[in-house]
């Protein structure tokens, strides 16, 4: 690319000093008040140093819990919506009958909005009143009902459950979307040479989907590890801490008039983003060309 | 390299973004009240009640008409007959009253983020007591209400609980006359063999014999997230009268809860009745606006509520076995073996938020509540509610089982509930009911229940500057 074709500096000026004034200073002074005791029961702060990082690592107050059920969180549902989301773009992107009714289908939950989805399936998931175990009774399969949400073995599993059913068919419409950008040449050629279903997935759609693959996959993790909605709505980190995440920890910090110990969690989140973030960046998009 | 460089940056920008979310919010605006409200609320207050009456009235005529005030409140703390007589003072005033309900788990959380975010209801509900000044800071977050027209009608006790520094900033609205009891079903209790016990020992083997007749001992609606801790605080009394001092000891920091062992039975003691299932299989999910229709259906023998509840199960619905009010009578539950009647001028109260371009509106829609008329109305429409700590000529509607039950107990064997006279202690009450349910699955022991009451009290204190907790 010619270098007279970039475009100046300055042209983000404007975009740049909106960002910095909205979110870059208030993000540092968040960072900064985690080194302080500011509470809404003082009108002092005093510098504390790393005392709220100690309470947060030190393992009695349960945070090193919320935060690795962040990160299962995150894994599971990444996983689970990239790979679900990659088989349903796959079969819906081929000629199929009622293509677009389907696609229709699974994008819906995708519409909803979260707080309302976790509403609808609490109650669906009521293990006495709810739908799914009063029809999991009717067609005889009562070895299958369980307290979805109030069963301590199986509550984050619900709670991930209904995320990847709400998330998956997004991911899928952009997978195809991934999917239809691919030239026709190339399978084509492929068939023409003898190769399989499997060997055409494999040797072209995958390669060429590496792109879409790493935003979809970079905008999942960022969502898994700021997690909070749904599971404030399905169980509000019940039974007792069980599905507590970091952020619905930071939401209880902060309504509680404890900011600086919720901005140290928020700070925790922000190490974590950044690191992971940074990897997942850099492995995703080792091949692509640079201009 | 380069390429690194912007990876780290877009990272850094993306992350950044997530902290400003949770910091960005304008903590400052709670603590720098409008000057203008608060110096209104002021001379409102020092007027003289008649002036106020006119003003009140000529407001309702003429700049008042057609604005909206908001009620934010917990489920169950708005009652029907309420929202009735919003209708009428709309209809008196022009002035709309929109009542903003949520669901009890997420109430406090809700209410706290906003007033700390200078974002509150024209009028806020919240349980009177000591988490005033700690949890909701009233002083900068209500409006001085100690010279409105109903203040001299307002029980002393009520206002004693709704006041900070000898202001009074609220209006407890709710039947604080009475407290949680166990309501139970005679019936149920005479079937199964089982009669009212005053020991734990009778308790257990009530709760077998109820068991053994095919009935679910008690409903305990844990998924509202407040109301298994009432077992245990409402009958509390017995810790200070068995180790008198305790109370004291706790609020000048030398004493814990962790170290007191007539807490950790009576910890203990609640696991035990969940363990047995007394509770039932679906206790966790459980809420508590379904518990009068559970005990109208005679699934579940027992219940603690209101005495007034008892009325309300008896005109439910689901009340198919005909049950009338004499079915129904009123125990304590004797954990630790208490015998002493729990008493609880404290309860969901109403706050006119300091920050509101409403208070006049508000505080006319306060007053309209508390014509005699209305207070009357809502005492003869809300079935489980029996008298409001006001006196403004009412006829309160207490059950004959409900003078019997209180009068049995004189002011020996009385005494206040534990979140009314413990420190810091109220405003940890859904954390505690959290750690109670973490007991019960196995993800705490009675002993770290108690130390992170504990752990919490001091975090409180310390961020209050409590001089015992530095």
């Amino acid at each position: 690319m010619q270098k007279k074709k970039v475009y100046p500096w300055y042209f983000a000026l404007v975009s740049v000093f909106i960002y910095t004034l909205l979110s870059v200073i208030p993000g540092i002074l968040g960072i900064c008040y985690s080194f302080t005791d500011w509470s809404a029961y003082s009108q002092y702060i005093h510098f504390v140093g790393f005392k709220n990082f100690i309470s947060v690592f030190s393992g009695e107050n349960d945070y090193l819990r919320y935060i690795s059920n962040t990160l299962l969180f995150t894994f599971v549902t990444v996983i689970a919506k990239t790979g679900l989301g990659l088989l349903f773009a796959v079969a819906l992107s081929r000629n199929i009958k009622w293509k677009n009714f389907h696609r229709g289908i699974l994008y819906l939950p995708s519409v909803l909005p979260i707080l309302v989805t976790g509403l609808v399936f609490t109650s669906i998931l009521n293990p006495k009143t709810g739908f799914l175990n009063n029809f999991l009774s009717a067609v005889g399969l009562d070895f299958l009902t369980n307290k979805w949400l109030v069963d301590p073995k199986i509550a984050f599993g619900s709670v991930m459950a209904v995320d990847i059913w709400r998330g998956t068919g997004y991911i899928m419409t952009l997978l195809i979307a991934g999917i239809l950008a691919i030239p026709d040449i190339y399978f084509e050629a492929a068939a023409i040479d003898g190769a399989n279903a499997w060997q055409r997935f494999k040797y072209i759609t995958l390669p060429m989907l590496r792109q879409t693959l790493a935003v979809t996959i970079v905008l999942n993790v960022i969502y898994g590890l700021k997690v909070f909605d749904m599971v404030y709505a399905l169980t509000n980190g019940g039974p007792g801490h069980r599905t507590e995440v970091l952020y619905t920890a930071v939401y209880k910090m902060m309504s509680k008039g404890l900011y600086a110990e919720g901005t140290t969690i928020s700070s925790v989140l922000f190490i974590f983003m950044v690191i992971i973030g940074y990897f997942m960046v850099k492995i995703l998009t080792k091949d692509e060309v640079v201009e | 390299m380069k390429k690194k460089l912007v990876s780290l940056l877009l990272c850094s920008a993306l992350a950044m973004s997530m902290a400003a979310c949770s910091a960005g919010g304008d903590m400052s605006a709670a603590a720098t009240q409008p000057a203008e409200e608060a110096k209104e609320a002021e001379v409102e207050a020092e007027a003289p009640a008649e002036e106020k009456e006119e003003a009140a009235e000529e407001a309702s005529d003429t700049s008042a008409a057609g604005t909206t005030i908001t009620v934010m409140a917990s489920q169950d703390w708005v009652e029907d007959a309420e929202q009735e007589l919003g209708k009428k003072f709309e209809e008196e005033t022009g002035i709309h009253v929109d009542y903003q309900i949520v669901p009890a788990d997420q109430y406090q959380d809700l209410l706290l983020t906003r007033l700390n975010s200078g974002e509150g209801p024209d009028i806020w509900g919240a349980q009177s007591g000591f988490a005033l000044s700690t949890t909701y800071n009233v002083a900068e977050n209500a409006v001085d209400l100690s010279g409105e027209d109903w203040a001299d009608a307002y029980s002393v006790f009520s206002a004693e609980q709704t006041s900070v520094d000898g202001v009074n900033y609220g209006l407890t609205y709710y039947d604080t006359t009475t407290d949680y009891y166990m309501v139970y079903n005679k019936k149920l209790f005479e079937a199964a063999g089982a009669s009212v016990p005053t020991t734990w020992e009778e308790l257990i083997e009530t709760c077998n014999k109820l068991q053994e007749s095919g009935v679910t001992p008690i409903y305990e609606p844990m998924a509202d997230g407040w109301h298994l801790l009432m077992l245990w605080t409402e009958n509390a009394q017995v810790h200070d009268k068995k180790n008198p001092g305790i109370i004291d000891k706790l609020n000048k920091n030398e004493a814990t809860f962790a170290e007191d062992a007539d807490m950790k039975l009576a910890v203990d003691q609640l696991k035990e009745l969940y363990d047995n299932g007394y509770f039932g299989d679906n206790c966790l999910s459980d809420e508590f606006a379904d518990a009068e229709g559970y005990l109208a259906k005679g699934e579940f023998a027992m219940c603690m509520l209101k005495p007034g509840a008892i009325n309300t199960i008896v005109a439910s619905d689901q009340n198919t076995e005909g049950y009338t009010q004499d079915d129904f009578g009123l125990f304590l539950l004797p954990l630790c073996d208490n015998q002493y009647l729990n008493i609880h001028p404290t309860g969901p109260s109403r706050f006119i938020y300091s920050g509101s371009k409403n208070i006049d509106a508000a505080k006319q829609y306060l007053s309209f509540l508390l014509k005699q008329e209305n207070v009357q109305y809502l005492i003869d429409e809300a079935a489980d509610v029996e008298n409001l700590p006001v006196e403004v000529g009412q006829t309160p509607e207490y059950s004959k089982t409900t003078l019997d039950f209180l009068n049995s107990y004189d002011d020996e064997h009385s005494g206040m509930v534990l979140q009314d006279v413990v420190l810091y202690y109220n405003e940890q009450w859904m954390d505690i009911n959290a750690d109670l349910t973490a007991l019960f699955i196995g993800d705490m022991t009675s002993d770290d229940v108690l130390k992170a009451i504990d752990d919490r009290r001091a975090q409180l204190a310390q961020a209050a500057g409590d001089a015992n907790w530095q």
